[in-house]
């Protein structure tokens, strides 16, 4: 598994398949507010990312995956962050 | 002017010439996709721009020539000469309404008219086009909406960028796609923005497998590495070739490389860099002075100044350099204006222009213009024959007309060579006495090749040659006027029933003048050098008088001679040695005899003004490196 | 309710590298493999499949000619196209047949998100 809650935290780790996605709706549901960390993401599925675009968690800790860190990143903080982007 | 008439005149004047140069690279390699791409992107950006003005007409055609090369890169329609020549006369028209928009501020009353009748040229050419003809608008609107939202990267960008749009289907997620991973195969990502394509759904009711994704974004890698990413997903993704230049209206994202400056920053940045010159050149005296009352600090001062010298001779070629430019976008409108006149005159000419690239001095290019649309409508007006009369002397019907520029030493060539009729030496003796330039007698004392030079005596052209083109009566004196003004000079040779060649020689660099110094009695002057044919010394027995004069002979040929220190009023001291600068008085050559040959120098000639203005043949003052100001002369002038 | 999957190829080596990465992906799903058009159509006519797997470099009848034919008895049919070099020809005429790609050769890689994307859609369907 590569979506897995610890510590109220969600981790997403390795590469996120298609069939995280609905995995991690779920915990995103089921307990409302829970962070995600990314730290140990190395790839993120087109609808893993559509669910935090859509559901906004907060980022408890960024990947370290460059990709992710240029484009999806930027895409998650600035739709939390209530002061504007968030320049990297 | 307004702003954006003005920056849409400069790159009007860009694109024109980029589509013609394509063009005419598919009359000789048909079907070229490269060319065809680079004219289709040349078109359309100019069709995009001439939608910003009261161009309609301009925009038709643009339109229609964009399709026709649209179906061209389709393989739809097959790029032989006659469409070839359909897009060229599009492109004149729009070159020549630009020119109008500029002096007039409008299109000329028939430009509809024009523009109807070009347009059933393309008619029937493309009857079996694809569904889909290319929208009237230049960039998309999503192309637009990412340049704005993405200025920073488009600004930082060294090259070409391509936009791209995928939008993936909903059930995209099903047949296994993964629009994310895909993007990020793309090379050169410069910018990516993912977004929701309908906003999100609540989370309660979200369905994680529909797929609601826009991915949009720039890439610097060439389109066709961008479109083999993106061709597995078919329709749903959009590329997007930006024009390297687009105006403010679109982002100018070429800010980066090039910009324009205002031509007197240039300047000023010339003058003072001469000034550092001439410091510079003072230093080599004090420093050789130092060193000899200090042999300690004379090596040390020496390898300081040798230091500062290149450092300023290194700034110097800089800022020269900076004022080159490539001559072709000076004469980018004759093409136009030789087919124009040439139609006019029912002639059929093929014109060549070559040495496009040769670098000269702004100030040079700026020049070139006015005088070579006066020869080439000269040789085509007098030079090359009516087809029948060329069929007639043996010649192929077509006339040719070759305008070379190359580079000769510090130099400039300009030739202009026609395979017409060439010049009559007679009837242009009978011209010249005709008009009162010469006497009978006069005539008959001149070589052939003197006698053709009478072309460019003032009064020799008449007024009924005002040109329909020009509009003014430009005589080949005022040719020859504005290439010396120029610090340049003009040939012709000619051959009856073979043609004419027109030269002119300028200099490269208007920035600094190489200069002889010579000594009359105790004065010092400067002759530059592009007025010097030779230089002599001979001894007083060669010289001898004639009527009121003296004269040598000289490689055969017997050549005036008049002294510097007569001429600028003061007495000569006899000597057994004469030395001579021999410099050029229209063809003639005259012996100008001095008392001394002083140094070389590469100097900037400034012009005169106040009280020596007035004074005829001198071109100008120089500094010299000890801080000795001397007046820089024109021979001709000085003789005249 | 087990899934089956079928793999066309005229290559036997080709079918058994499909269907190793296949069994390594979905371990029990039942692979049925055919070595041609005609023959891939006889078992679709015997055997209900839930997946197709189809090269489009077949001598006989290449691989998207079949799948329109698929097509038109098996609507929701997942069908994946296994091909080394994408053209946009293909790529459209994929599309209009709602065809997904796999890169060939065929590595779990590659038939990952084919796969993955074919698990849901049947899951959903049931």
């Amino acid at each position: 598994m590569s979506v897995r809650v610890a510590d109220g935290i969600i981790l997403l780790e390795g590469r996120c398949r298609i069939e995280e996605a609905e995995t991690l709706l779920g915990y995103l549901l089921e307990v409302p507010g829970r962070r995600v960390d990314l730290s140990a993401c190395e790839t993120l599925h087109s609808a893993v990312v559509q669910i935090m675009m859509a559901t906004r968690p907060v980022m408890a800790s960024k990947p370290v995956d460059p990709f992710l860190c240029a484009y999806v990143v930027p895409l998650l903080e600035t739709e939390r962050s209530p002061s504007g982007p968030v320049p990297l | 002017m307004d702003e954006l008439l003005a920056q849409f005149l400069i790159e009007a004047r860009e694109l024109v010439p980029e589509a013609l140069a394509a063009l005419e690279g598919l009359r000789q390699e048909p079907g070229d996709a490269g060319r065809i791409d680079a004219a289709f992107r040349a078109i359309h950006t100019l069709k995009g721009s001439v939608a910003l003005f009261d161009m309609a007409p301009a925009g038709r055609i643009l339109h229609a020539a964009e399709d026709l090369l649209e179906g061209a890169r389709a393989n739809r329609v097959r790029l032989d000469l006659a469409p070839i020549a359909t897009l060229v006369a599009c492109l004149d028209r729009v070159d020549a309404w630009v020119d109008a928009m500029e002096t007039e501020g409008r299109l000329p009353h028939d430009a509809g008219t024009v523009a109807a009748r070009l347009l059933l040229r393309f008619g029937g050419s493309e009857e079996d086009a694809g569904p889909e003809p290319i929208t009237s608008q230049a960039v998309p609107d999503w192309v637009t909406a990412i340049l704005d939202r993405e200025a920073a990267s488009v600004k930082g960008a060294a090259g070409d960028l391509v936009a791209f749009r995928y939008t993936p289907d909903a059930a995209c997620f099903f047949r296994g796609d993964d629009p994310l991973a895909l993007v990020a195969a793309i090379p050169e990502t410069l910018a990516l923005a993912i977004r929701p394509r309908d906003p999100w759904p609540e989370a309660d009711v979200l369905d994680p497998f529909h797929c609601n994704l826009v991915l949009e974004g720039l890439s610097a890698a060439p389109m066709t590495a961008v479109q083999a990413v993106l061709r597995v997903v078919g329709e749903q993704a959009a590329v997007f070739a930006m024009p390297r230049q687009m105006d403010e209206v679109g982002v100018a994202y070429d800010a980066v490389r090039t910009f324009r400056i205002d031509e007197r920053r240039i300047d000023s940045l010339v003058d003072h860099v001469g000034e550092l010159v001439v410091i510079g050149n003072s230093l080599a005296s004090i420093v050789a002075n130092a060193a000899q009352s200090d042999t300690g600090l004379g090596p040390r001062l020496r390898a300081f100044q040798t230091e500062l010298d290149r450092g300023i001779l290194a700034m110097q070629r800089s800022v020269i350099a900076v004022r080159l430019v490539p001559v072709g976008p000076a004469v980018r409108r004759l093409p136009r204006l030789v087919r124009d006149i040439a139609d006019t005159l029912g002639k059929d000419v093929a014109f060549v222009i070559e040495g496009e690239a040769i670098e000269v001095d702004k100030a040079i290019a700026d020049i070139l213009f006015e005088p070579l649309l006066h020869l080439v409508r000269n040789a085509l007006d007098h030079g090359i024959e009516a087809p029948e009369r060329r069929i007639a002397a043996g010649k192929p019907a077509q006339g040719r007309l070759r305008l070379r520029f190359a580079r000769s030493g510090e130099q400039l060539h300009v030739s202009l060579k026609d395979d017409g009729a060439g010049i009559d030496p007679a009837r242009i003796r009978a011209i010249a006495v005709e008009r009162g330039i010469v006497t009978g007698e006069g005539s008959a004392l001149l070589d052939d090749r003197s006698a053709t030079h009478l072309i460019f005596s003032p009064g020799f052209s008449t007024c009924d040659q005002v040109s329909d083109v020009s509009g003014r009566g430009v005589g080949m004196d005022a040719v020859r006027r504005a290439v010396e003004a120029a610090g340049g000079r003009i040939e012709v040779e000619s051959a009856i029933g073979a043609g004419s060649t027109m030269l002119l020689v300028l200099p490269l660099s208007a920035i600094t003048t190489r200069l002889l110094v010579v000594a009359a009695g105790e004065d010092r002057y400067a002759i530059p050098f592009d007025r010097i044919a030779e230089t002599a010394t001979v001894s007083a027995e060669q010289i001898v008088p004639v009527g009121g004069g003296e004269a040598l002979v000289l490689r055969d040929a017997t050549v005036p001679l008049l002294h510097l220190s007569e001429l600028v009023g003061r007495g000569r001291a006899p000597s057994e040695r004469v030395r001579l600068v021999v410099t050029h008085m229209n063809t003639e050559r005259i012996a100008l005899a001095i008392d001394a040959f002083g140094e070389r120098v590469d100097s900037m000639v400034r012009p005169v003004s106040g009280l020596l203005a007035t004074v005829p043949g001198i071109a100008g003052t120089t500094l010299m490196s000890n801080g000795e100001v001397l007046l820089v002369l024109d021979p001709e002038r000085l003789i005249g | 309710m087990p899934v089956t999957v079928l793999v066309v190829d005229d290559s036997k080596l080709a079918r058994i590298v499909a269907t190793k990465a296949l069994a390594e992906l979905q371990p029990d799903w039942t692979r049925v493999e055919a070595g041609s058009a005609a023959q891939a159509i006889e078992i679709m006519a015997k055997t209900p499949i839930d997946v197709a797997l189809i090269d489009f470099n077949m001598t006989e009848k290449d691989g998207l000619v079949l799948a329109a034919e698929l097509r038109e008895a098996h609507p929701d049919l997942p069908i994946a196209i296994i091909t080394a070099n994408i053209q946009d020809e293909v790529v459209a005429r994929a599309r209009a047949l709602d065809a997904a790609f796999v890169a060939k050769p065929v590595t779990t890689e590659g038939l990952q998100g084919f796969v993955s994307g074919t698990a849901l859609r049947l899951r959903s369907k049931k």
